[in-house]
């Protein structure tokens, strides 16, 4: 749940002032594996501020996946119409760029929240990841439902296409995270790797393959 | 190297006691004849090689009185092991009891760095041993030294390591090094074993070929003991980042490379039309991680059944293949052998 904040000091303005700036500094996400006290400490944040305003730590994570599940969900949600390959891969395109971004600054730092903090929380890492990854995942998946039920693609098994999907999206978190723990973490370029893993995908489930 | 479970060790062991049965040896009335003529040169039922222990001597956690009379750096001493699947051996004296227990790798780096803190040395037990039980108080230094089976005077932790430090075939360990030599050893085990590929495999259709090493692979990175290494290698990674590239570089590294090698190979075959054999890997790769990868490093989310990995092995080499066919808009490609 998150917090009620009564005065107007720790009112919803100011703590969506404190989500978007502490959103923000996961763009870095060195430090993180010790803990969000890092991140609290260089935004000048007190843990009383944190706790006055969200309620608890735990709640700021889950706030600040939801924040970053509904941004990356974007062009997945306002595609009104998917009236054909163009359009499909268009969307994806964008969405892909985003999640590549994300996967490449913010979510390497979540990631590494969730496993620091959740030795002290166990139920922390669950709460993330329900309220961040696997909500764009869902998302992904109707989208490919939506494009296979309008007869724009032939996705036999949409949870695993957007699984499959999202594997591939995920490559620069898995080079942060284990190729390169010490390396910059920077985004590289998005756009080749994005075309191709949408490409196979769209390939794989073109109308007659299924 | 920890050799305790080496295989060629196990054997030999096992051919010694075959060929020395202490049949010779009284026989207690109360204890079945098998049993007692299986006892070895020691009187022990199991013949086992010596093995090595990791020793750390390590300042307290907490300040107690007592703890101006001894060494700063040497508060307390406890003695770890690593086992062939990732988890450590610990065994820590206590004022109350003597904890003897398995720590998963993560748990086990926070002993690690607590014996970082201090000194640790790398110590072979002596089998029989040479310690002795009227020592009087039977304090960590004491207990330590009797689990090395070390003949030891002192009471002081910093004692025992002196002791130890003289001798010839002790080592200085750090924990950076302890990591890197137990994440090669499980890492490689599992790569060695989810990469193999039989000659009959390499015969197959290209199609089964690579729904077999995709299946192999998914389970590898679900065992649960490569899961906590993994673990341990993220949440690890700033301060030992050796211990993680290690990981990597004989984990997904090395099952890129492979994938990378057979995906070449189907090119020459004319199996697969692809211009980037090592970006196609990454992706294989990838497909396979999907969701439940991330997820289980995270330990949320239930271990796939083995069906369930056949499943996301056929569907993703389905994608792959088919995602690269119908990409070419070329003539159907020979899957054949």
């Amino acid at each position: 749940m998150i917090g009620n904040p009564t005065n107007s000091a720790n009112g919803p303005e100011h703590r969506d002032a404190m989500l978007q700036t502490l959103t923000l500094s996961l763009e870095d996400p060195h430090g993180t594996l010790l803990g969000l006290d890092p991140v609290l400490e260089r935004e000048g944040y007190s843990h009383d501020e944190i706790l006055s305003a969200f309620g608890c730590i735990d709640d700021l994570l889950v706030a600040i996946a939801e924040r970053k599940a509904a941004y990356l969900i974007t062009p997945l949600t306002g595609a009104q119409r998917i009236a054909d390959l163009d359009l499909v891969r268009r969307v994806l395109t964008e969405f892909g760029t985003l999640a590549w971004r994300e996967y490449s600054s913010s979510i390497i730092a979540l990631v590494r929240l969730m496993m620091a903090e959740g030795a002290r929380s166990p139920d922390l890492r669950k709460r993330v990841y329900d309220a961040g990854p696997a909500s764009v995942a869902l998302e992904l998946r109707k989208f490919f439902s939506r494009a296979h039920g309008l007869g724009v693609l032939s996705v036999s098994d949409a949870h695993l296409a957007a699984e499959q999907l999202m594997g591939m999206l995920r490559e620069p978190l898995y080079k942060a995270l284990m190729l390169h723990p010490a390396g910059s973490t920077t985004a590289a370029d998005a756009a080749e790797p994005v075309a191709a893993s949408i490409d196979l995908v769209l390939n794989g489930c073109a109308r007659g393959q299924a | 190297m920890f050799d305790r479970d080496d295989t060629p060790q196990i054997r030999a062991a096992w051919l010694r006691r075959r060929n020395s049965p202490g049949v010779d040896q009284k026989v207690v009335s109360a204890v079945p004849a098998d049993l007692a003529n299986s006892a070895d040169e020691n009187g022990s039922l199991v013949t086992l090689d010596p093995v090595e222990w990791i020793i750390c001597f390590v300042p307290g956690l907490q300040a107690q009185w007592w703890h101006r009379f001894v060494f700063s750096k040497h508060k307390h001493v406890f003695a770890m092991r690593p086992t062939n699947t990732g988890s450590w051996i610990l065994v820590e004296p206590w004022w109350s009891r003597m904890m003897v227990t398995v720590l998963p790798p993560a748990d086990a780096v926070k002993f690690l760095r607590w014996g970082g803190t201090g000194d640790i040395l790398r110590v072979r037990e002596a089998v029989p041993g040479h310690a002795s039980q009227v020592r009087g108080w039977s304090n960590c230094a004491v207990l330590t030294a009797f689990v090395l089976g070390r003949r030891s005077f002192t009471w002081t932790p910093h004692g025992l390591y002196l002791q130890l430090l003289r001798e010839k075939d002790t080592s200085r360990e750090s924990v950076e090094t302890l990591l890197v030599e137990q994440f090669t050893k499980v890492v490689s085990q599992h790569s060695d074993s989810a990469l193999a590929v039989s000659a009959d495999q390499l015969s197959l259709p290209f199609r089964e070929l690579l729904t077999i090493i995709g299946r192999n692979l998914l389970e590898a990175m679900m065992t649960p003991s490569l899961l906590e290494v993994c673990y341990t290698a993220v949440l690890e990674a700033e301060r030992y980042p050796a211990a993680t590239r290690i990981y990597a570089e004989h984990g997904p590294k090395r099952a890129i490379a492979v994938l990378s090698k057979i995906l070449e190979q189907a090119v020459r075959d004319g199996h697969i039309e692809l211009s980037d054999c090592d970006a196609g890997a990454r992706q294989f790769l990838a497909m396979l991680h999907g969701d439940i990868h991330l997820q289980a490093i995270l330990q949320i989310g239930d271990v796939p059944t083995p069906s369930e990995i056949d499943l996301r092995a056929r569907t993703a080499v389905k994608l792959f293949l088919d995602g690269m066919t119908a990409g070419r808009a070329t003539a159907p490609v020979n899957e054949g052998q």
